[in-house]
C-alpha cells in the first residue's frame, strides 16, 4: 500500500473574488522507502504542494479541498481543517535556507531536545541522549560539542545537517525536502544528497524531494513529477523521464541546461513566463509557450498515460518524439 | 600574446578581523584577462572568488601585488585616469534585487552611472540608457517602473544594461545567473553572449556553478582558500584536471545525463576557516591524496601542460605528467 496518497488536491488563496487558484487537482502516491523528486520553476506550484502536506498554509487565507491520507491517516477533514492529532503524523520538513529556519537564539541541542520532548514526549535526559545521536547520525562530528553550538557557529553544510537532525527526531516516515541543497556549495551538496539517500534506505523512509535542478533528480530520485502552473503535466520514473520526455515543458527545463560541451551554441529558452496564479488559459496552460501547439491544444488536457508508470499531459507526446539526454 | 587588458600580479588582499588579526581572502593571486576572451573563476563560497573580483575593480583596497590595466598600475592612476578605468570595468551582480535602488525607477537607476561621471547632457544620457535597456531586451513600457514591479529576469536585465550604459570593456560577473531559475538563467546566458559581441566585450565570470562556467568561459581558474589551484583552458580543465580539488569540484556536479554515485568524489567536511588556513597546500586537509610532504610544502602554481598549469605537489605520480614543463 502506498504511503502517501493525495486525491484532487486543490488550494485556493484569498476570498471571495480576490481568490486566486494555486493548485489544481493534483494527484500522487509515494511508496515506502521511495524518493520522489518534484520539479518546476517558481511558480509552479511545487512549494505550495508540500506546505499544504504539511499543514502550514494558514487557514485564514487559504482554502484546500482533495483527500491526503499518510500512512492510514487523513491529513486533513472534509472541510479542509486540518487533523487536530497532526502532531503523530509521522511527517516532517527540510526547509531550504537553514539560517532562517533555525532559531538564532537557541543552541541546536535545546532545538533538538524541544522536538524531542513534545513530538516522543521523553524526559531531559533521554532527549539529550538521543539528540547526541541524532546528531552522529547525519554525520556531525563531536556531536557531544556541538550541542552547545548556535546556529551562527556552524556552517551551512553543517546547519542543513542539523535541520535533517531535527526532521528525523519525528521519527517521520515520509521527510519533504524542499530545495535542501540550493543554498549550500556543489561540495557539500554531494555530501547532503547522499546524507539524505542514505537515511532514506536505513530507515525505510520515503522522501519528497522539492528542487529545480534536474542534476539533483538525477542523482537522488527514484520518481520524478513535473509540475507547471500548479498542475501536474507529467511523472514517471528519472530515467524514462529524463532519457525521453513525454511533455514539451520537461524537454524545454533538460535543454534550457547549460554545459561544457554545448560551448558556442545558444542555449534553448522557454519562451514568456509561468503564468501568474490565477490566469486562466483556455485548454493546456503550456500552450502559450509550446512550440509544438495545435489547435487541439485548446481543448482541455487530462494526464494521458504513456506506458505502466509513465503520465504526461500532452495530447501530442505519443506522436512527437521530444528531446531528452543519453543516459 | 599581446599585452593583457587587465591584469593581477600576486594580489593579496587582507581583511582586519579583530584582536590584530588578519584574514588573507586572496593570497598572492595573479590573474591575465586578455581583449575578447571569457575567464572563468569558480571555486566554493569562501575561496575568495568575489573578493578578486573586487579586487580587481578597486573595490577593495589590496595589500600587496599590482593591478594592471592594459599594462599600467592602477594605484598610480590620477582622478582622470582612475575615472577612465571604473568606466572600462563594469560588475554585474548576483542578486538583482538588492542590486536596485527600489526608490528609484528602472531608468534612473540606469541612468546613474551616467549622472555620476556627469557625461554630456541629460537627455542624450537618457538617450544612451534606452539604448542599453533595448539592447538587454527590456521595453520600453518598463522604463518607469521600479523594481518590485518587475521580475528576477528583467531586473537582472535591467542591471546588465546598467553596467553597459559607460561603453565599458570589461564586464564582470560575479554569480550573475545563480539567482535565476534554470530557464531564464539561459535566457540571461543567451543575452550575455550576445553582448559579448555586440560591444565587443571581455568578460571575467564568477561561479561556482560549474556547467554554467563551463558553458561560458575560454579558460577557467579554480580557487581554493584564496589560491588559484589551476588554469587551464575549459577543454583542458573539464576533459582532464590535474588537480584533486578541481576533480573533486567536477565530480560533484549533478548530471542529468549520468547519475553514476561512482564517479563522485565527496569531499569531507567544509573549507577551513581562512583565518587560520592549514600549513602546507591549503587543500591538505580535504585530499584523499595528502602526503606528509603536502603538510610542509606550500605548492606554487606551475605550469604542467601548454596552457595548463596546477599548484599540486604530486602531478607527476597521479596525472604522469611533471610540473614545470609544459610552456607558461
Amino acid at each position: 500500500m502506498a504511503l502517501l496518497t493525495v486525491e484532487g488536491l486543490q488550494v485556493h488563496f484569498g476570498h471571495d473574488e480576490n481568490q486566486v487558484q494555486a493548485l489544481y487537482d493534483v494527484d500522487l502516491t509515494i511508496e515506502p522507502g521511495e524518493i520522489v523528486g518534484l520539479v518546476g520553476e517558481s511558480g509552479s506550484g511545487k512549494t505550495v504542494t508540500s506546505l499544504a502536506l504539511m499543514g502550514l498554509l494558514d487557514p485564514r487565507s487559504s482554502r484546500i479541498e482533495g483527500r491526503a491520507v499518510l500512512d492510514g491517516q487523513p491529513l486533513w477533514n472534509e472541510r479542509g481543517e486540518r487533523n487536530a492529532a497532526r502532531r503523530d503524523v509521522p511527517l516532517a520538513m527540510v526547509f531550504q535556507e537553514p539560517m532562517t529556519a533555525l532559531d538564532p537564539v537557541f543552541t541546536v541541542g535545546s532545538q533538538l531536545m524541544e522536538t524531542l520532548r513534545t513530538r516522543r514526549g521523553m524526559d531531559k535526559a533521554q532527549a539529550r541522549a538521543e539528540s547526541v545521536a541524532l546528531l552522529d547520525a547525519v554525520g556531525i562530528s563531536d556531536p557531544k560539542a556541538r550541542m552547545k553550538a548556535y546556529p551562527h557557529e556552524l556552517s551551512g553544510g553543517m546547519r542543513q545537517r542539523v535541520m535533517i537532525a531535527i526532521a528525523l527526531a519525528c521519527d517521520p516516515k515520509l521527510l519533504i525536502a524542499d530545495e535542501p541543497t540550493t543554498a549550500v556549495d556543489v561540495t557539500i551538496q554531494a555530501q547532503l544528497l547522499d546524507l539524505i539517500k542514505s537515511l532514506a534506505r536505513e530507515r525505510g523512509m520515503s522522501v519528497l524531494f522539492v528542487t529545480h535542478d534536474l542534476g539533483v533528480v538525477s542523482e537522488t530520485c527514484d520518481r520524478m513529477i513535473t509540475m507547471y502552473a500548479g498542475r501536474i503535466v507529467e511523472r514517471g520514473p528519472v530515467a524514462e523521464v529524463l532519457g525521453s520526455p513525454g511533455h514539451p515543458y520537461t524537454m524545454g527545463l533538460l535543454a534550457a541546461l547549460p554545459s561544457p560541451g554545448s560551448r558556442g551554441e545558444r542555449l534553448a529558452t522557454i519562451p514568456g513566463r509561468v503564468p501568474p496564479p490565477g490566469t486562466t488559459v483556455e485548454g493546456c496552460v503550456f500552450r502559450p509557450r509550446c512550440p509544438f501547439a495545435v489547435d487541439e491544444c485548446t481543448k482541455p488536457q487530462d494526464l494521458i498515460p504513456l506506458s505502466t508508470a509513465r503520465e504526461a499531459r500532452c495530447i501530442r507526446s505519443r506522436e512527437l518524439d521530444f528531446q531528452g539526454v543519453a543516459r | 600574446m599581446s599585452t593583457p587588458l587587465l591584469s593581477l600580479e600576486d594580489v593579496s588582499v587582507r581583511f582586519p578581523v579583530g584582536g590584530r588579526r588578519h584574514v588573507t581572502a586572496v593570497d598572492g593571486v595573479s590573474l591575465e584577462l586578455c581583449e575578447g576572451e571569457t575567464l572563468g573563476l569558480i571555486g566554493e563560497s569562501g575561496s575568495g572568488k568575489s573578493t578578486v573580483a573586487r579586487a580587481a575593480m578597486g573595490l577593495v583596497p589590496i595589500s600587496g601585488g599590482t593591478v594592471r590595466w592594459r599594462g599600467e598600475d592602477v594605484s598610480g592612476f590620477g582622478a582622470k585616469e582612475r575615472r577612465g578605468f571604473s568606466q572600462a570595468v563594469q560588475m554585474v551582480f548576483q542578486d538583482p534585487h538588492s542590486a536596485l535602488d527600489p526608490r528609484r525607477t528602472i531608468l534612473q537607476s540606469v541612468r546613474e552611472p551616467l549622472d555620476v561621471m556627469k557625461r554630456g547632457e541629460r537627455q542624450d544620457r537618457e538617450q544612451i540608457a534606452v539604448k542599453a535597456l533595448e539592447d538587454v531586451g527590456l521595453s520600453t513600457q518598463m522604463l518607469s517602473r521600479y523594481p518590485h514591479q518587475l521580475s528576477g529576469g528583467q531586473k537582472q536585465r535591467a542591471n546588465i544594461a546598467r553596467a553597459l550604459v559607460t561603453n565599458p570593456q570589461v564586464l564582470v560577473c560575479d554569480e550573475s545567473v545563480a539567482a535565476l531559475d534554470v530557464a531564464l538563467q539561459a535566457e540571461i546566458l543567451n543575452l550575455l553572449q550576445d553582448l559579448k559581441a555586440e560591444y565587443e566585450l571581455t568578460v571575467l565570470f564568477i561561479s561556482h556553478d560549474l556547467s554554467v562556467v563551463g558553458y561560458v568561459a575560454d579558460r577557467i581558474s579554480v580557487m581554493y582558500l584564496g589560491n588559484i589551484v589551476e588554469n587551464a583552458t575549459t577543454e583542458s580543465l573539464v576533459g582532464r584536471s590535474l588537480h584533486p580539488y578541481s576533480e573533486a569540484l567536477l565530480s560533484a556536479q549533478p548530471l542529468v545525463h549520468d547519475s553514476s554515485a561512482e564517479r563522485r568524489i565527496v569531499l569531507k567536511g567544509d573549507i577551513p576557516s581562512p583565518v587560520s588556513p592549514p600549513p602546507g597546500c591549503r587543500f591538505n586537509t580535504r585530499c584523499q591524496f595528502a602526503q606528509e610532504g603536502c603538510r610542509e610544502e606550500k605548492p606554487a602554481l606551475l605550469p604542467v601542460l601548454p596552457g595548463h598549469s596546477s599548484a599540486c605537489l604530486r602531478v607527476e605520480e597521479l596525472y604522469g605528467e611533471r610540473r614545470g614543463k609544459g610552456a607558461a
